[in-house]
């Protein structure tokens, strides 16, 4: 199982880290904002995203809509401070598949990560 | 025709000691016209020389000398027997490293001669005189691996017998006796390898061919010698000169003194006479170690250490006991996991003198480093909860920034939590290991001496003034340092020596199921808090 974080905070990505190493899966890559990530999808193909919201360069939801035109299918997390539900709702229009608001417990984290992988696969 | 016994009294036959050659001499009256090949064969014939041992050219040609030059006296060897084919000794051919090495040993034992009339010529290479021979490193030893091809044996000829000129054996010599192949420690093989059934020392020369499993050196290991590393037992019947290394696979019994040299066993090591190491001996045990004596020497032993006369100047760690119950400990430091049991501790002169009681230095040593790893992640963690407590006091709890921050602080706080958990844990294993592994207590049977520091978890006792034995320090179940002195209750060791706290042996925990009161406990109150 490949995954990719996409924060621009360093801590978060390792605090994300962290939850998915316990989780057990360890093919991990990091990207520091949507145009970065845009830039290693295509190499490491991942089978799941956890993605920011405020990030420099391109934003979260800019990353969705762009990864949404050329794939469909892998499951994208939004995790972010941004709890209004109005931003909920677009970003689920843009495309995520769930949604965590930060601040965020491990045991939350994980429990959404195993959630969207079953409902992916069982879509699949 | 004349009469065969008219030309009889003219012909001669004569013949070499084994008979392998017959000669006929003629005289110079012989009678020229009886004188025939046939004649003459008739003459070997009633001689008893078989007929195929009689050179027919020969006496054609020795008839028609006589013939040539009537009057002379002739005489040719007429009859040749088949001389015997001698028996050939079986030949070893070693291996090349094996002939390589008798080569230099050879060679080394010429040169250590030759500079035995010169002293001081045992230079080490690369020291002063980068061109001399190393006489440390070469030893005077092949030493074989078990299942080792060491040469090929070619096969004895017995040889053939031959048969004098009148058909009579004439025996071939027997083979030589080949050297003995002791069949316990080597093997002939079908395809005539000769190989090492066991590890061990080649005998090479003399009657025998065998590899000792017991390496027994008849000097002392020095120039004569080399250094030694032996795959099983070695006895020294000499004693072990500067410098000198030996090493042994097995127990290592040195009968004379061991002097600046480095000595490890796997096994046991007994040094019959004693060590003056000159503080540069180095000796390693996977056993025990006896000695008469042990000065100015670093020793390391898995088991126990028994020395009969003193300890001087040495840096001993026993993994056991150290008993030297009638001797004396002066000097230096000495470490034990259990008992140390000994008769004089110091000396009139107070030399300074350490002992360390129930320690495992590398246990010690790491279980000190993993105590001050813990103190590290507590201080790191008060530290980043102190000079973030104010991102916890935010009542708005809104901006997104600080939620991101908290989140990193709390991160950092629960991992620095988990490294101070893995850590204790750690701790917790190691002292369980120590506890289970030692046993301190020092027992004393005649005095000790102001300069000496007993060290014992967590405590330093020291002497200010002579103290007379005997009597017995250990640590109670309460982990504090007591002295038994044959009274019925045990004293507190501050009534013999001042005990101050010292982590050089580091303080257990006492167990839970350990900390109810008990008579230990009752006496351990006049005790000062250590």
């Amino acid at each position: 199982m490949r995954i990719m974080l996409i924060d621009d905070s360093k801590t978060m990505r390792n605090i994300q880290k962290s939850v998915l190493k316990q989780l057990g899966y360890s093919e991990i890559e990091e990207a520091c904002d949507g145009q970065d990530a845009l830039s290693k999808v295509a190499a490491f193909q991942p089978d799941l995203c956890l993605v920011d919201w405020n990030m420099p360069n391109m934003d979260g939801l800019s990353f969705v809509k762009a990864f949404r035109q050329q794939n469909k299918t892998t499951p994208l997390i939004m995790v972010t401070t941004e709890a209004e539900k109005s931003r909920v709702i677009e970003a689920i229009k843009a495309g995520v598949n769930n949604y965590v608001v930060k601040p965020f417990t491990p045991d939350l984290l994980s429990e959404r990560i195993t959630e969207t992988l079953a409902k992916a696969a069982a879509k699949a | 025709m004349a009469n065969a016994h008219d030309l009889d009294a003219h012909l001669q036959l004569r013949h070499d000691e084994r008979k392998l050659q017959g000669s006929l001499r003629i005289g110079p009256k012989v009678p020229l016209s009886e004188l025939t090949a046939h004649a003459v064969r008739v003459f070997l014939e009633a001689r008893g020389v078989g007929d195929r041992y009689i050179d027919k050219q020969a006496v054609q040609t020795l008839i028609e000398t006589v013939h040539s030059a009537p009057g002379t006296e002739q005489e040719a060897i007429v009859a040749r027997g088949r001389p015997p084919r001698d028996g050939e000794r079986r030949i070893l051919e070693w291996t090349p490293r094996i002939a390589e090495r008798i080569a230099e040993i050879n060679a080394r034992k010429e040169l250590i001669e030759t500079d035995q009339a010169k002293p001081n010529q045992h230079k080490i290479p690369g020291e002063d005189e980068p061109d001399a021979v190393d006489h440390y490193s070469h030893s005077a030893f092949i030493i074989v691996a078990a299942g080792e091809t060491l040469g090929t044996v070619t096969p004895p000829d017995p040889g053939e017998d031959g048969e004098d000129i009148f058909g009579g054996c004439v025996p071939a010599r027997k083979s030589p006796m080949p050297a003995e192949i002791d069949t316990d420690s080597l093997a002939l093989l079908p395809d005539h390898r000769l190989v090492a059934k066991v590890a061990g020392r080649l005998i090479f020369s003399g009657g025998t061919r065998a590899v000792e499993t017991t390496l027994t050196v008849s000097g002392d290991v020095g120039f004569s010698a080399g250094h030694i590393d032996f795959p099983g037992p070695v006895h020294v019947e000499g004693g072990v000169k500067d410098r000198f290394r030996v090493v042994a696979h097995g127990t290592l019994t040195i009968r004379k003194l061991v002097e600046a040299s480095f000595l490890q066993s796997t096994r046991d090591i007994v040094l019959e006479r004693g060590v003056a190491g000159r503080e540069v001996a180095t000796i390693s045990a996977g056993r025990h170690v006896e000695s008469g004596y042990l000065e100015s020497a670093t020793i390391t032993t898995m088991g126990d250490c028994i020395v009969k006369r003193e300890i001087t100047n040495c840096e001993l760690r026993a993994r056991g006991s150290v008993r030297i119950p009638t001797g004396a400990i002066r000097g230096g430091t000495v470490a034990a996991a259990n008992t140390i049991e000994v008769g004089t501790l110091g000396s009139a002169q107070e030399v300074v003198t350490e002992i360390l009681a129930g320690s495992i230095p590398e246990l010690d040593g790491l279980l000190a480093r993993v105590n001050e790893l813990i103190l590290e992640a507590q201080n790191k963690r008060r530290l980043v909860s102190e000079r973030n407590a104010h991102l916890f006091k935010d009542e708005q709890g809104k901006n997104p920034q600080l939620i991101e921050r908290r989140m990193g602080v709390e991160f950092e706080l629960s991992e620095l939590d988990g490294h101070i958990k893995s850590l204790q844990h750690a701790a917790r294993r190691l002292e369980e290991n120590i506890r289970a592994n030692t046993a301190p207590r020092v027992v004393v049977t005649q005095k000790v001496f102001p300069g000496v520091a007993i060290y014992m978890r967590g405590h330093r006792i020291t002497f200010k003034s002579e103290t007379k034995g005997p009597f017995t320090l250990r640590v109670n179940s309460q982990g504090r340092p007591v002295v038994d002195t044959g009274a019925i209750q045990p004293t507190d060791a501050g009534t013999i020596a001042e005990v101050k706290p010292s982590d050089r042996v580091p303080r257990l925990p006492v167990p839970d199921d350990q900390t109810a009161p008990n008579a230990d406990a009752q006496q351990d109150r006049a005790m000062p808090a250590a």
